[in-house]
């Protein structure tokens, strides 16, 4: 039961990373622009490479472990390189004319990048990872990328929500800020919860580690993405009935 | 980073149409920005009028200004036709969220 819950966290979210990830990058395609091709990129390999490779990974570890070997660098490649879009998507639409901005994220990337090869080059998939000191810093690297984007979302998104009360602004694109955001902060909160069960297990303390936590979560931030870039027409009037009611 | 021509300029009319001194003009202005989720540097000259009808009147009250409602209101007219050396418009977050959802 366990098992399939899981399972199905992770359809689900490829599901929505393979229909949001080709929907931004065709609108890239359009407009020419930045921030649609990053943030499709970025959904496209992490749902579509990142956890589908890691979930066969660890799947194949003691049945085929040479196919698991492949798929698990796949899979931390996929995760790696999502993430490396996702921290550019953070300075392009939220730090455009932050100082300094192009080096800070050009050597935070270059680090996300360098522990990934590392953990590619030196762990094996399987709980025997978590054992290597490549492996949990690799995982701080890539949820800091997805703290500073939710982090960013939501202080950007509490500013739209001020606006509002003067009539300024459209609520949906508002909301669909605070879902980015919210999104955001439940994929960084997967990764913490997956780096303190590590350091948990390392230093020797009962494992707090439960695959229901990251399935969860995971299908919370599915479902801020696919509302907030697909949302129905009885989601959008609801919030616009929201705001209108509250600057009333 | 500095601040807007529209922050600029309505921080003069406000010292003009209400004798507070430079600094009080514009403080009153940033904390009734930063009260509606706007910053100095990038305010609009619609966001300015958004906010000079409908947020800074009440703060102008607090403070003493009578009449604070015309006096507000007489600025955003006048800022409605003042030359002002904007640049041009910004990709701002919500700008781009608008265009990723087909809002």
């Amino acid at each position: 039961m366990m098992q399939l819950l899981s399972l199905a966290a992770v359809a689900l979210y490829c599901a929505v990373s393979l229909g949001v990830g080709v929907r931004l990058l065709l609108l890239a395609r359009r407009t020419g622009e930045w921030p649609e091709f990053l943030i499709g990129a970025g959904f496209l390999c992490g749902g579509m490479i990142g956890y589908p490779f890691s979930v066969v990974a660890n799947a194949m570890t003691a049945n085929a472990p040479e196919t698991a070997q492949i798929a698990n660098a796949l899979g931390q490649a996929g995760m790696g390189l999502a993430t490396v879009f996702i921290l550019f998507s953070w300075r392009v639409v939220f730090a455009p004319d932050l100082r300094g901005g192009t080096a800070l994220t050009a050597l935070w990337a270059a680090c996300i990048l360098g522990l990934t090869l590392l953990v590619i080059l030196t762990t094996s998939p399987g709980p025997e990872r978590f054992s290597q000191n490549t492996y949990w810093p690799a995982l701080a690297a890539q949820a800091s990328a997805y703290a500073v984007n939710a982090i960013a979302s939501l202080r950007y998104a509490s500013m739209l929500r001020r606006r509002l009360e003067i009539g300024l602004g459209d609520p949906v694109v508002a909301n669909r800020i605070r879902l980015w955001g919210v999104a955001g902060l439940a994929i960084t909160v997967q990764y913490l919860y997956a780096l303190a069960s590590i350091l948990v297990v390392r230093v020797g303390l009962p494992a707090i580690y439960h695959p229901l936590t990251i399935a969860i979560l995971g299908i919370g931030a599915a479902t801020c993405i696919a509302l907030a870039f697909f949302p129905s027409h009885a989601y959008t009037e609801r919030i616009r009935a929201a705001a209108a009611g509250g600057r009333a | 980073m500095a601040d807007s021509p529209v922050f600029e300029w309505t921080c003069e009319a406000l010292e003009q149409a209400t004798g507070f001194d430079r600094l009080a003009a514009r403080g009153t202005l940033r904390l009734v920005l930063k009260a509606a989720g706007l910053e100095a540097r990038s305010v609009s000259r619609e966001q300015m009028d958004a906010v000079l009808r409908r947020a800074l009147p009440s703060e102008l009250t607090d403070r003493g200004v009578a009449e604070s409602a015309s006096v507000a209101g007489a600025i955003a007219d006048t800022l409605a036709t003042a030359q002002l050396a904007e640049g041009a418009a910004k990709d701002t977050p919500e700008a781009v969220f608008s265009r990723l959802g087909g809002a």
